[in-house]
């Protein structure tokens, strides 16, 4: 059974639309990479998902069954976001505490190993804590929860490197160890794209990419050469992104063409590159 | 473990800075109360001192529903916890405060009067107006009125949320506005006097008991209806 | 891990390269899915889709319940596949390149003898 759901979902506030139509499916015990750029409608599928926020139209469904005000599933269902909003005068074991509560499946063993390698101070306010701080405690409930469905919208504000790559690694060990349906939303891409099996970009509300990561990692390349050579190869597939200078030409392709390269270097395009050349740059359409 | 009980322990955790205050601050005023009488020995005559320090409990309570409101709620959705499990949460809550508030409070009142007013006459929880013969009653006369405070100020939490500052500020102008109109009709009928008769011929237990009953419905219900609706 | 091809390829590459330079012998036992994952920092899909195409192509087996190990013949498999795809994904860009840099074939040749030498 696929954890997530969506078909042909409308998400409307006044005067904007924040989702359009959108439809997909995220396969369980998998690591799902929702891209996007910012307000480009990942956070409200992600609250519609898991029941804050309530759909103008379609059809939603996790694990099964529609989320809204839907105990059964919430209760497997664990959203941590970048602006968590704690009780400000909670310390951060009572933090934890709460999650514990709320999660059925909570690892308290798990999380006090957490609290140590992100070397968080457990009786400290949360109030009193550093922006990277309040983000360790987000990403320790979310792993520690071990929710069956666990959404990460941007989880690591104000992490340095080193404590992302902790993040990674131990995100990796656990589902390794456990595997659960992890949903990532992220802008660093090339920091996360070995982790996710399944990428969806979401443009302006609507699903402009949804692959299995292997496959578009293999598709799209980047073609260097003469501005001539190059156009010849390309011939008849679009390209997603063209630089040019003094007779020099580079595109982005989608995919190889299926004639050989001749007199072009063909190099494999990244992740992330894939990614930022497929979404709409604002007055480019 | 069931939604709303989780919803309910969430809420409680912190049950020493929230739930516990009010407590403490009728701890503090007994304390201080007493201290001043012993010491100044001001209304030893057989009537005794009033005093109506003991609103303390009440008045600290308020903050409560709002911290409630504003800080926990959105945690709890955070940690999917459903709406519906809050609101029955926080009733259950809102009950258990209000049983513990009119018993607790029950056994204080008959302690100062075994003791004759903590052995310096002064009344603060058996003020004349309170006074009930029954137990059952006098935790009535306590206990209701502490959770229409709770509904109130829940109310008032959740208006907030859902129609923010703009919103809090129309509900009070709202208020005064309906305030004055009643005032206004009931002077220009001339019938304040008979609704002042009304009140005051009634029983205090239905003043103290019955009447925050009602208020407690209507502003309890408003607020049900705004938490399920509210944005987080 | 940021070539073009397929992670779970470069996965199965690296095995196969261990196997060929006699750091995993034969009938020996392989990293799980899960240590492959972590080391190398990517999905334990990934790794197991890499393992997969190894026991596919013989050069894994699985002896169920306690996991992956080199097949006996497996350093030759990889030899045997890897000299075949020598001329193919080796010589054929070196001529090319030779050709662009207007070597002949030859000169070619001298200089693989004198890299031989070295």
């Amino acid at each position: 059974m696929s954890a997530v759901f969506v078909e042909d979902l409308t998400m409307r506030y006044r005067g904007h639309t924040a989702l359009d139509g959108v439809g997909l499916e995220f396969q369980e015990n998998s690591i799902h990479g929702l891209l996007g750029r910012n307000g480009a409608g990942k956070t409200t599928l992600m609250r519609i998902l898991t029941g804050q926020e309530f759909a103008t139209s379609g059809r939603v469904e996790v694990f099964g069954q529609p989320p809204r005000e839907n105990s059964a599933v919430l209760s497997r269902v664990c959203f941590i976001r970048e602006s968590l909003k704690y009780p400000t005068n909670f310390k951060v074991r009572e933090a934890l505490a709460a999650a514990a509560i709320a999660c059925d499946a909570w690892d308290a063993a798990f999380a006090e190993r957490l609290v140590r390698d992100f070397a968080l101070p457990a009786h400290r306010p949360l109030k009193k804590l550093s922006r990277g701080q309040l983000s360790a405690v987000g990403i320790i409930i979310g792993l520690a929860s071990r929710a069956p469905l666990t959404l990460f919208d941007e989880p690591y504000l104000g992490l340095d490197a080193v404590a992302r790559q902790v993040f990674y690694d131990r995100l990796l060990e656990d589902f390794a160890e456990h595997p659960r349906t992890i949903v990532l939303s992220t802008h660093l891409i090339d920091e996360v794209a070995d982790l996710l099996e399944h990428v969806v970009l979401i443009d302006a509300g609507r699903v402009v990419i949804d692959a299995d990561a292997d496959e578009l990692r293999g598709q799209a390349v980047s073609v260097a050469g003469s501005a001539e050579a190059v156009s010849a190869y390309a011939q008849g597939v679009a390209p997603l992104h063209r630089s040019e200078l003094a007779g020099r030409l580079r595109v982005a392709l989608p995919r190889r063409p299926a004639r050989p390269a001749d007199g072009v270097s063909v190099e494999p395009l990244s992740l992330q590159d894939l990614i930022v050349f497929s979404t709409s740059q604002g007055d480019r359409k | 473990m069931n939604p709303t009980s989780k919803a309910v322990r969430v809420q409680i955790l912190k049950w020493n800075q929230t739930f516990a205050i009010p407590w403490y601050s009728l701890a503090l005023a007994i304390t201080l109360v007493v201290a001043i009488y012993a010491v100044v020995g001001g209304g030893a005559s057989d009537s005794g001192g009033h005093t109506g320090a003991a609103t303390i409990f009440y008045a600290s309570s308020a903050g409560t529903q709002l911290w409630l409101i504003n800080q926990l709620f959105p945690f709890c959705m955070a940690m999917s916890v459903t709406r519906g499990a809050f609101v029955r949460a926080t009733m259950l809550v809102v009950a258990a405060e209000a049983v513990i508030a009119g018993v607790g409070l029950t056994v204080l009142d008959r302690i100062e009067r075994a003791t004759d007013g903590w052995f310096v006459h002064v009344q603060l929880l058996d003020l004349p107006y309170l006074h009930q013969e029954n137990v059952f009653a006098q935790a009535l006369v306590y206990g209701v009125p502490m959770a229409a405070i709770s509904a109130v100020m829940a109310c008032v939490g959740a208006v907030f949320r859902t129609f923010g500052q703009l919103g809090l500020w129309v509900f009070g102008m709202g208020a005064a506005f309906l305030a004055a109109v009643v005032f206004a009709a009931l002077t220009l009928t001339h019938t304040a006097r008979s609704v002042g008769h009304f009140f005051a011929s009634q029983p205090s237990l239905a003043n103290l008991a019955l009447y925050p009953l009602v208020v407690l419905a209507v502003f309890g219900g408003a607020w049900a209806l705004l938490m399920m609706r509210a944005r987080i | 891990m940021d070539d073009g091809r397929p992670l779970f390829q470069q996965i199965a590459e690296q095995i196969e390269g261990a196997i060929l330079d006699g750091s995993l012998a034969a009938d020996g036992q392989v990293p799980s899915t899960n240590e492959l994952a972590a080391f190398h920092r990517i999905n334990p899909a990934t790794a197991a889709k890499g393992i997969n195409q190894l026991v596919t192509d013989g050069i894994l087996y699985k002896k169920r319940g306690i996991g992956m190990f080199v097949a006996t013949d497996a350093r030759e498999r990889v030899l045997e596949r890897r000299r075949e795809a020598f001329g193919r994904d080796f010589v054929k860009p070196l001529l090319v390149e030779a050709r662009r840099l207007g070597l002949s074939a030859e000169d070619v040749k001298k200089l693989i003898e004198k890299g031989g030498q070295e």
